[in-house]
């Protein structure tokens, strides 16, 4: 970071004081947990406001334990939530597939294929739709990557609604 | 690599995570740098990997997982808890932070965060 000013400051020594709140919070294992990979993935569209980009970020959960999250801004700019949220969507899909792979390796198998979950109705459309639609071309890398994704392996990618 | 010889295989998906399954037998092991985790199903098994990793090297067996990575980590009735208590106990110490009054929300949502936001600047030094 070049050029900090006074409002970034106090942002960063907010942090501080919020993990000195949440300093005895941890994640819980437990070996009664159901083993079912659940991803949620979610974007800010055009949240930053020097560039507008977006930010793409996912969660994954094994059972009821969360194993891998990340939260990044986008490398190019969306022009619509949707590609926004497919964007983030095909992270999450990549992210799931090597944990996949990872969970293949230590004999350990799933009751069934990972749900992907993301709260934009028009990505879940896109990511079964085998229609290519020319305003989407732009995002075809992505697009064929997660309908790959959700016809081999994932059984569903569905909406859903964080209140 | 020792544990190649033992008879892990050396997993495409994480370079530093090592399987060995024989029959009924599971183990995995983490290697990062010169800290490892060793598990496995069958506790004989493990306990001669240990030996035999003995023989080969210098190593300490700190017996069952305490702390990996900064992580520390707690057995519970059910599993196991992981938490970060201590690693931003340091963070809190060394930014001299410890007395700070905390807060329950990382971020101000009055405050939007740009890259000029007009207010003073400060010595970027700090960050590091």
């Amino acid at each position: 970071m070049h050029r900090p000013t006074q409002i970034h400051w106090t942002a960063t020594k907010r942090l501080l004081r919020y993990l000195k709140n949440t300093i005895f919070h941890g994640i819980n294992i437990r070996h009664t947990s159901t083993p079912v990979l659940t991803c949620f993935s979610d974007a800010n569209w055009a949240g930053s406001l020097d560039d507008r980009k977006s930010t793409s970020a996912y969660i994954i959960f094994l059972g009821s334990t969360p194993i891998s999250w990340s939260l990044k801004k986008q490398r190019v700019i969306a022009r619509s939530s949707t590609e926004a949220e497919y964007r983030a969507l095909t992270t999450a899909a990549a992210e799931s597939m090597w944990l996949l792979s990872l969970f293949h390796k230590m004999k350990f198998s799933l009751l069934h294929s990972p749900t992907l979950l993301c709260d934009n109705l028009g990505a879940t459309q896109l990511s079964f739709n085998p229609i290519q639609h020319s305003r989407m071309k732009h995002i075809q890398m992505d697009l064929h990557f997660v309908r790959d994704f959700v016809g081999k392996k994932a059984s569903s990618c569905s909406p859903c609604s964080y209140s | 690599m020792a544990l190649l010889e033992f008879g892990f295989i050396n997993a495409k998906s994480d370079s530093s995570f090592f399987v060995f399954s024989d029959g009924l037998i599971l183990a995995f092991c983490l290697v990062y740098v010169d800290d490892l985790i060793l598990t496995g199903n069958n506790m004989p098994f493990v306990t001669s990997i240990i030996t035999q990793l003995g023989q080969k090297f210098s190593i300490k067996d700190l017996g069952p997982l305490h702390f990996f990575l900064g992580v520390e980590v707690i057995p519970t009735a059910d599993g196991l808890f992981l938490n970060q208590h201590q690693y931003i106990h340091d963070l809190l110490a060394k930014t001299g932070m410890d007395g700070a009054k905390d807060v329950t929300t990382p971020l101000s949502v009055s405050v939007p965060l740009k890259l000029a936001d007009g207010s003073s600047p400060v010595d970027p030094t700090e960050y590091r």
